[in-house]
């Protein structure tokens, strides 16, 4: 046998995981869109070329040009500079809102599939119903009623996402729970927060990634569309939602003030999307090997 | 030698929207400190059941325990706290299970779940804890152990995971091990080596070990006594050689009649072709929703006579190590 170096099957797996996205050009696509993204964010503070909430009235809605690549707007700010720092507060609201929602979601789901029965038919039927109001719709209420900022928004938003994790979970620990090494875990001594951590739990993990991409996309539109009606972020912070809805007055005749805090919208969305339906592919152990 | 368990009268029942079905009726029998307890029937007779009802593992609902006595070293299982039961689990009484295949927690390593399993269990130390798993892979003959805890179970042949398996409950020292068929996933050759392991560590540890299988090849190769179970019921309980030498019961003369021989046709002469088929008991398992009156097994009994469709036939001892539940030997049938 010529096993010289021996690591860790964890390392295989990574190096499985990566090599599949490299073969697969969508993949590639939106994982590019969102580094691109990810690092504009990180690097707002050195890579825009202007502050973005400081007023310079003197260059007030400017076209396009070699000073302000994406135009000014009506209080002579940089555009450019406040999408930079609007990926900034959109990519940090998804990955918070996906964090809580997927933590919670995945933490209700799996005490619903796992203990079944009476638990799981009040658990499920509360999620039932707020999954039957539209999203945005409830996500509106909610940030309404605790008042319109940021944070709010953000409790708001992921609040609304959390059904759709303890369904998927649900229905990933009902099978689960009858694999033979839950059998076992019980039969050697486990309780049963100890078998939903360690064994139901880990089990769904790709499931909740996967589910967790393809929801970062929804969550950022969600996110700027409360920002568009004025219940998430305020003014004068950046925010694609909030821009766009200022810019809307000036469409006529200064088409660049809303046209390129919705492209980044549709960019990063799209980004997500892909390299989520991407993500269920690589994952999926059918598939794997 | 003493008892070490000692389960009296156990009945059982499931219920579902057909009826309620008596999976165990009445099933006694003890397990001595040290020996290795063959449990056979067909499928369905009940023996997972008995095997689940002492680490009281049994779904409620649709099971109940209806009535009876588990005693382990004297005490009454059945009148445990939750919390005491979960104590006796994996401590005292271990359970391995029949597929190998998916007893193991599929997304970790070998090394995370035995690791788990004996710092729970023991308090030992997560590096304490590593010597003693590649301690107990060593001890049931596995390669390289150290390399072993590193890998995944998909990573590992079927018979290395039972063998994963039974190093991983026999690490917490359990005074009584539930084997159940722990190798009819398995091949043959491997089959044989890991019954080998099981009876060593059973006899170097005097551990106790309850074999539940359907081969009666293996309760031959590895029981000290077997029980034999029909339809919820136990019908025969001997010393292997003694219920291989004499089987009384028409149930266990079937079983041992349909072990395949290589040595000589059965049939015999009187087959024409040349060709002998296994022997096989005529009819199937009955129902256990309404299971026949009398003696369960008198629809398919080939000497059953006036009293086997009335009356239950209760275990009686015919030696001091054989006893059997059948009118036609204690007199009330024929």
């Amino acid at each position: 046998m010529k096993f010289p170096f021996y690591r860790h099957p964890k390392y295989h797996e990574l190096k499985l995981t990566a090599r599949l996205l490299r073969n697969n050009p969508t993949a590639m696509a939106g994982l590019v869109i969102l580094s691109v993204m990810g690092l504009m964010a990180l690097c707002a503070g050195w890579l825009a070329p202007y502050d973005p909430i400081r007023l310079s009235l003197a260059e007030r809605l400017q076209p396009p040009g070699m000073a302000h690549w994406f135009g000014t707007d009506e209080m002579g700010r940089d555009i450019l500079s406040r999408v930079m720092h609007g990926a900034r507060i959109s990519l940090r609201m998804g990955f918070v809102v996906v964090f809580i929602a997927g933590g919670l979601g995945s933490v209700i789901g799996a005490v619903a599939g796992y203990y079944g029965g009476r638990i799981d038919n009040i658990i499920m039927r509360v999620m039932d119903v707020i999954l039957s109001f539209p999203s945005l719709v409830l996500a509106m209420a909610l940030a309404a009623a605790m008042g319109p900022n940021l944070n709010n928004a953000i409790m708001a938003v992921a609040f609304v996402m959390i059904p759709k994790f303890a369904r998927l979970v649900r229905g990933e620990a009902l099978s689960v729970k009858e694999m033979p090494f839950i059998a076992a875990a019980r039969a050697s001594g486990a309780r049963n927060r100890w078998i939903i951590v360690h064994h139901i739990l880990p089990n769904c993990l790709n499931s909740v990634i996967v589910l967790g991409t393809l929801t970062l996309g929804d969550t950022i539109l969600i996110a700027a569309s409360l920002s568009f009606i004025g219940l998430g972020a305020q003014p004068p912070t950046p925010e694609w939602g909030a821009m766009i809805s200022v810019g809307r007055k000036f469409l006529m005749d200064q088409w660049w003030y809303a046209t390129f805090p919705g492209l980044f919208i549709l960019t990063t969305v799209i980004g997500f999307n892909i390299l989520g339906d991407a993500l269920r592919d690589i994952l999926d152990p059918r598939i794997r090997r | 030698m003493s008892t070490l368990l000692n389960i009296e009268n156990l009945s059982v029942e499931f219920s579902n929207y057909q009826g309620i079905s008596s999976v165990l009726d009445r099933v006694s029998l003890t397990i001595e400190k040290g020996e290795i307890l063959g449990l056979v029937g067909e499928s369905g007779c009940g023996k997972s059941v008995t095997a689940l009802s002492i680490l009281r593992l049994i779904p409620e609902p649709p099971g109940r325990i209806t009535s009876g006595a588990i005693r382990f070293e004297g005490e009454d299982l059945l009148k445990f706290s939750p919390k005491r039961m979960r104590q006796i689990r994996g401590n005292e009484i271990s359970m391995i299970f029949q597929e190998p295949m998916s007893s193991l927690n599929p997304v970790f390593t070998i090394g995370n779940q035995m690791r788990e399993v004996v710092r729970i269990h023991r308090g030992l130390r997560r590096r304490e804890a590593d010597t003693l798993c590649a301690d107990m892979l060593h001890q049931v003959q596995m390669p390289d152990p150290k390399e072993v805890l590193k890998k995944y179970p998909h990573q590992l042949s079927g018979g290395m995971r039972q063998r994963v398996m039974i190093a991983m409950e026999l690490a917490c020292n359990p005074k009584l091990l539930i084997a159940d068929e722990p190798t009819t996933a398995l091949d043959v050759t491997v089959q044989g080596q890991v019954l080998a392991i099981l009876t060593g560590l059973s006899r170097r540890r005097n551990i106790s070990v309850l074999l539940i299988t359907h081969d009666m090849g293996v309760v031959a190769q590895v029981c000290d006594r077997v029980a034999v179970m029909y339809a919820g019921r136990l019908v025969e309980m001997a010393s292997t050689g003694e219920l291989f030498a004499n089987p009384i019961h028409p149930y266990t003369q079937g079983l041992i009649a349909s072990i395949p021989k290589m040595d000589q046709q059965s049939g015999g002469a009187q087959e024409t072709s040349g060709e002998h088929a296994l022997y096989s008991i005529p009819g199937t398992v009955p129902t256990l929703i309404q299971p026949p009156p009398g003696c369960r097994f008198h629809p398919r009994c080939t000497v059953s006579g006036s009293s086997c469709d009335s009356d239950v036939p209760e275990l009686r001892w015919v030696s001091p190590d054989h006893a059997v539940a059948c009118h036609r030997i204690t007199g009330g049938g024929l």
